[in-house]
This record gives structure tokens, C-alpha cells and sequence, in this order.
């Protein structure tokens, strides 16, 4: 499908899903940011002059599959159950696995598109001008992840798709062996290479793991870039391929910016402890920084997945894209050498490095 | 054709996407509205992050099949001390873990007359790489029992010493490949 994913296909195939012979393709556009799957803005009327347009989002994996270690299915499961939510979401509406319209490029899901943009105009603008615009955003963001962190998930029948601790005391090493777990699956059809810098850092991390405050659903990748956002607020949660069950503390070390250190004149006037400590205001979920700071470390395990899973679907298919080799090469390697620090191996990437590594157009 | 190198050949590459394609598709992106913005940004981040992998492929060329080689040296002996250790702790030996260790030092991964090329010694290292992934696992199975055996702590060490050694050599193929050479995609 992903050969012939055209304005042409769409429009058949939204009439016959739709039951609308009259319906017309109005957009037909290729989401150019973002690497974990492919992803098309596709909107329609339901007949030519109508004024109601539907704008939806055609999520599937690559034709070498996805970088993200759960299968599409997990991703279109959290959408459409947390649909059924108050959550800001954009609403799953629908699983297409019926091969006479996924050909062999495997199943799609469609979700509502909801207007908005992952930018802030001004977010990342450093003049103080913006910091009350910073802790703002931070603050609207903080309130809805506590909105997720506090989803009846067992109601939600999200045991379905994600293994779930069994108490808080053992959370953290439950979460390490799942992304071990995860690490060995992606190697599991061939192309398994010695890394044993997963399992020195791993033995550390297992052994450091504090106990959880409650298990909740994760959302896995957080902050700028990962929701849509309008007028300075969250309004659809996105970017779910890393949901989980477990400490809400893990949501807290991928925030891309939404929680920034911001000081002026030697005071602080936001950052990590006062987040944390709104959050806990607002959620009443007991999240410490020392936490955080353990999944941040968690984090550089986790972050290894998207390098070995491109790395063996590089080496397995000719379809490859380019972005994809880059993932399993530069992005993979700068994964284990911070990794490698957490193991106390190794001097790891330094800012400056990190900040050249994060250039993108 | 000995001459040019492949190094050679893919700076003549590197320098057609810096000079002409990189800068053609930047001027393209500029001028590019509505709809075709998505288009152009799209082919210019993909000849971004094409330039970082002739790059990095050349550094491959360059680098990797001394790295290999120094990596062999050094696996060899550190595996048969681990399959030493493996095999003489009384009853937590490990015969099986013994015997894959040795399979992996003393297999001949080279046929009579064989090209080490550098695909069969990536072979050969990702073969001793899975043999210390392997015994790093027994040993920490092992860790409680004996965290104080000079053989154990050493071989620990020295797991600790390659690992590092082994990113830093990725590390400057990679870094040399990427690192200041600005937009990856």
C-alpha cells in the first residue's frame, strides 16, 4: 500500500468506508516530522460544496516496520480506549486490517486530527519576556499528564495490552526486565549483535530501582513536539508508541523541553522540584525527583530500542528510508554511550554534543 | 581499478551533495509554498542525513577493519579466561557455558584461502561479542557467590575496560561522520 497511498486510493477507500459514494478527498498530505511511523493528514467532504470538512490522521508502520518496539495496534488500542475518556485526545475511529485495502503494507488506523501544531510560537524563544509563557505551557501540560496518570487503566482493560506490575515495591525492576524484554524481541528474527552494555547497565539499574508511588498508565514520551498544541495549551495528548503501566515518575524523564530550568537574577522561578511539586498538588500522586532522576537514567535503556530495532530492520529490508539508517547508526550509538555513563563507563555526550546531535530542519 | 580509493570516490559524492544538492534543495524549500513546503522539506532532510551516511561510510571503509582486528586480540584471551573461571568453581562450574566459550574463541571463521573481508570480521567480533554478552550474564547469575574472587572481580574489570573501549572506537567513526556537520534530517 505504501506504493500506491495516493489521493486516488484515499478517496475509494473513504467512500467505502464512509458508504458514501459522493464523498470527496480535500487534502491528501504526508506528515513530514517524525521517525516512529508513517503518518497521513487526509481530509474529506461528504459531497463536493459541502462546508463541513472531516480532517483525520492514517497512522501505519513503514514498510520496514516501525523503530517503536510495540506493534500499531497497542498504539490505536490507547487511542481509542482513552477516546472513551475526558482525557484530550484525538478520538481512534478506526482499525482497517482487511488485506483488499492494506495490500501487503499491513494494517492502518484512523484517528480524528485535531486542529493544532506541536509548536509554541515563542516556547523556545530564551528572552524572559516568555518565562511566564514557559510555566504556563508547563503547567496546563503537568495537569493533563495527571489526568492520565490518574485513568482507571484496569477499567480501561489496558491489562489487555501491557503487562502490569504487580505491586509498587518491585515497579522499576519490572520495568527494566520489560524493556530487556523488548530489546531481545526486536533481535529475536536474526541480525543479533553482542551489546553487553545493555546487561552491565542493566544489573545497575535493576539494583538501584526505587519503589513506585502508584501504577498508573504512562504515556511514554512527553513535551514539545509530542502533543498538539493551541493557544499555549495541550489540546490532544499524542505520540502514545511508548504507553506502559508503571511509575508515573518514567513520564517525567521524557518531557522535551516542557519543563524547563528557568533562573533569572539567581532565583529560580521553574524547573524540575517545582514541577514535580505542582504535579503532586494537582495530582495528589506522591512523584519525587529522586525518581525522576532514576527513569531519566532508565531512560538511556529504553532510548536503545529505537536504535537496534532500526538496525535490524535496515539490515533485513532493501525499502529501508534514509532517516531510518540514521537511527540505527548515529542515533544508536549516542543511546549506548549514555547508557554506557549511567554504568559509570565511559565520559557519555557532553551538552554542547548533544545540542549539534539534536539539529533537525 | 586501484585508483581512486574508495575514500576517494565517496568524497566526490559528499562534495556534490554539500555543494550542489544540499544548496539546490535549501533555495527550492525557500521558495516553495502551500503544499509543496512538506514536499521540498522532506528531499532536503533526506539529503541532509544521506550526506551524514557517505560520510559515515567512508570513515567504515577507513576505520572498522582495524578496530575489528584489535577487537579480536583482545576478546580472544579475555573469553577463554572467563571459560577458565567458568569451568573451575565447584559445583556453580558451568560446563555448557565452557564449552560455548571455547566454541566461539576456537571456531576457524575463515575458509582456506578466504578474504578477511570486513563483513566475515564483523562476523567473526559480532560472534565474540555474543560470547561476552553470554558470559557477563553468568557472571553476574553469579555475582553474591563470587564477588570476592580476585578471577571474578578482574574479569569484571576487565568486561568494563572493552565495553568502553569498544564505544569510544564506534564513537570516533560516528562523531566523524556527524558531529559538526550540522542538520541530520
Amino acid at each position: 500500500m505504501h506504493m500506491t497511498f495516493s489521493p486516488e486510493w484515499a478517496a475509494a477507500y473513504l467512500r467505502h468506508w464512509r458508504k458514501n459514494p459522493a464523498l470527496e478527498v480535500t487534502q491528501f498530505l504526508r506528515f513530514p516530522r517524525g521517525s516512529s511511523r508513517d503518518t497521513w493528514f487526509v481530509s474529506y467532504r461528504e459531497q463536493a460544496g459541502a462546508a463541513e470538512v472531516h480532517d483525520l490522521v492514517f497512522r501505519m508502520d513503514w514498510p520496514t516496520g516501525s523503530i517503536e518496539p510495540s506493534p500499531l495496534y497497542h498504539e490505536y488500542f490507547v487511542y481509542e480506549r482513552l477516546g472513551r475518556t475526558q482525557l484530550p485526545i484525538a478520538r481512534a475511529l478506526h482499525w482497517e486490517a482487511d488485506a483488499d485495502w492494506t495490500g501487503d503494507a499491513g494494517p492502518f488506523y484512523i484517528r480524528i486530527r485535531v486542529e493544532g501544531d506541536w509548536e509554541v510560537p515563542g516556547f523556545l524563544d530564551p528572552d524572559p519576556k516568555f518565562d511566564e509563557l514557559r510555566i504556563a505551557v508547563s503547567k496546563d501540560h503537568l495537569e493533563k499528564l495527571a489526568q492520565v496518570h490518574c485513568v482507571d487503566w484496569k477499567a480501561l482493560g489496558f491489562e489487555e495490552i501491557f503487562p502490569a506490575p504487580p505491586n509498587c515495591e518491585i515497579a522499576g525492576a519490572f520495568y527494566i526486565d520489560q524493556v530487556l524484554q523488548w530489546l531481545e524481541d526486536l533481535q529475536s528474527h536474526g541480525y543479533r549483535e553482542g551489546r553487553p552494555i545493555i546487561r552491565e547497565a542493566a544489573e545497575r539499574l535493576r539494583d538501584a530501582a526505587p519503589p513506585a508511588p502508584r501504577i498508573s498508565l504512562c504515556k511514554g514520551t512527553n513535551g514539545l513536539g509530542e502533543e498538539v498544541m493551541r493557544n499555549g495549551k495541550v489540546v490532544a495528548l499524542s505520540d502514545w508508541e511508548e504507553a506502559h503501566l508503571g511509575d508515573p515518575a518514567a513520564d517525567f524523564a521524557f518531557m522535551q523541553n516542557f519543563v524547563p530550568e528557568i533562573n533569572r537574577d539567581g532565583r529560580n522561578l521553574w524547573g524540575l522540584d517545582k514541577a514535580v511539586e505542582y504535579y503532586r498538588q494537582v495530582s495528589g500522586i506522591g512523584v519525587t525527583a529522586e525518581n525522576v532522576r532514576y527513569y531519566e537514567k532508565v531512560r538511556q535503556l529504553k532510548a536503545l530500542t529505537y536504535g537496534i530495532n532500526a538496525a535490524v530492520s535496515v539490515s533485513r529490508a532493501t525499502a529501508a528510508t534514509v532517516r531510518m539508517a540514521w537511527v540505527a547508526t548515529e542515533v544508536l550509538n549516542v543511546s549506548k554511550r549514555s547508557l554506557a555513563k549511567t554504568a559509570g563507563i565511559g565520559p557519555g555526550i557532553t551538552d554542547e554534543h548533544y545540542l549539534d546531535y539534536l539539529q533537525t530542519l | 581499478m586501484i585508483y581512486p580509493s574508495n575514500e576517494r570516490v565517496l568524497e566526490s559524492v559528499l562534495r556534490a551533495f554539500d555543494e550542489v544538492l544540499i544548496p539546490t534543495l535549501r533555495r527550492n524549500l525557500n521558495e516553495a509554498g502551500g503544499e509543496k513546503i512538506a514536499e521540498e522539506k522532506r528531499a532536503l532532510s533526506n539529503a541532509y542525513t544521506m550526506s551524514h551516511l557517505v560520510r559515515l561510510t567512508r570513515n567504515r571503509v577507513a576505520s572498522q577493519g582495524q578496530h575489528y582486528y584489535d577487537e579480536i586480540v583482545l576478546l580472544e584471551p579475555l573469553l577463554r579466561e572467563a571459560a577458565a573461571l567458568a569451568g573451575n568453581v565447584g559445583h556453580r562450574s558451568n560446563p555448557k557455558l565452557v564449552a560455548d566459550l571455547n566454541s566461539a574463541t576456537n571456531s576457524s571463521w575463515l575458509s582456506p584461502g578466504q578474504y578477511p573481508s570486513l563483513e566475515i570480521t564483523a562476523e567473526r567480533v559480532n560472534m565474540l561479542r555474543l560470547a561476552v554478552d553470554q558470559a557477563l550474564a553468568w557472571l553476574q547469575s553469579n555475582a553474591d557467590h563470587l564477588s570476592t574472587d580476585s578471577r571474578y572481580v578482574s574479569l569484571r574489570a576487565r568486561i568494563r575496560e572493552y565495553i568502553g573501549r569498544q564505544l569510544a572506537d564506534e564513537a570516533a567513526i560516528v562523531d566523524g561522520a556527524f558531529r559538526g556537520f550540522g542538520l541530520r534530517r
